[in-house]
């Protein structure tokens, strides 16, 4: 419906959007949310692979956005980024909350497809998703949640260091450093976990 | 620690090409659920009317008495007895139309 519009027309139509709902038009909502539904959801399944928990988790969002509607600046930001900026706060969340069951995942639960590829020289061997998701949450599970943020932000959404900064409300330097130092755990970490097998 | 950095690369790339989960075909609907006006916050919308419709008679009826009070004050004819005065006129209508 958007692809090929320019983007401060959709963010200006965006805005008058919720002009109109803020003015007794409740039921305008519902365009923001078809709009927008898909990028909330690709944003918190980056962080929560359960289908029922990432609906929970949009949901969420999205009622929370309702409610903190007349919060929203144009001026400050387009709607897609201040939507965006609150699934990253419930992605962060989450990862905070789920940092426990993370780190108590054991090798020994890694998938068969897994375990080949780690104990491979080269990285030719085939690799599902599902499996590098699971060995990429293996080696996440000792840093810390903002780490798990800035990495899974910049590696897998493909985010530089300034939009993150826009979404998390750090500064660059800070998003910059935590990234390198991210990087560097988590190698560590899949060099440890190679020579435990 | 840098070997590592083609299978990184690789764990990164196939995360970033898996397919998210998609939203389902009901979830704009379940939205609105939550937030559209529900019949409990019709029932709140009238308790917020009733107080303001009581404070209107109140001030209505506090009106009419303070009108009759001047005007008796003043020594020109209450409403009440140009009330009286229609209602008798009204009755003798009434009674000419009903009387044959």
């Amino acid at each position: 419906m958007y692809e090929g519009r320019n983007v401060a027309a959709i963010a200006e139509e965006d805005a008058a959007c919720v002009r109109s709902i803020l003015a007794g038009r409740p039921e305008r909502f519902r365009e923001l949310v078809e709009r927008y539904q898909d990028r909330v959801f690709a944003i918190l399944s980056r962080y929560e692979g359960d289908r029922g928990r990432v609906e929970d988790m949009a949901q969420d969002v999205f009622v929370k956005a309702w409610r903190h509607l007349k919060k929203f600046d144009p001026l400050k930001a387009p709607f897609e980024n201040w939507l965006s900026r609150m699934a990253t706060n419930a992605a962060l969340n989450h990862v905070r909350a789920e940092k426990r069951f993370r780190e108590q995942v054991p090798i020994s639960q890694l998938g068969e497809g897994a375990l080949e590829w780690l104990q491979q020289e080269d990285d030719s061997a085939p690799l599902e998703a599902m499996e590098a998701r699971e060995i990429l949450n293996r080696c996440m599970a000792n840093l810390t949640p903002d780490e798990q943020l800035i990495l899974t932000m910049a590696e897998i959404d493909g985010r530089t260091s300034p939009e993150i900064s826009e979404l998390t409300g750090k500064a660059a330097g800070t998003i910059r450093v935590a990234l390198h130092r991210a990087k560097q755990k988590l190698a560590e970490n899949l060099t440890h976990l190679q020579e435990s097998l | 620690m840098k070997d590592n950095d083609p299978k990184l690369e690789k764990l990164f790339r196939i995360a970033r090409e898996a397919p998210g989960v998609a939203p389902p075909e009901t979830f704009a609907d379940q939205v609105m659920t939550q937030v559209t006006p529900s019949s409990a916050d019709n029932v709140i919308t009238i308790d917020l009317l009733l107080p303001k419709l009581a404070w209107a008679a109140a001030f209505i009826m506090a009106a009419f008495l303070t009108s009759e009070v001047i005007m008796n004050t003043n020594g020109l004819p209450s409403l009440t007895a140009g009330a009286d005065e229609l209602a008798s006129a009204w009755d003798a209508e009434f009674d000419t139309i009903i009387t044959p």
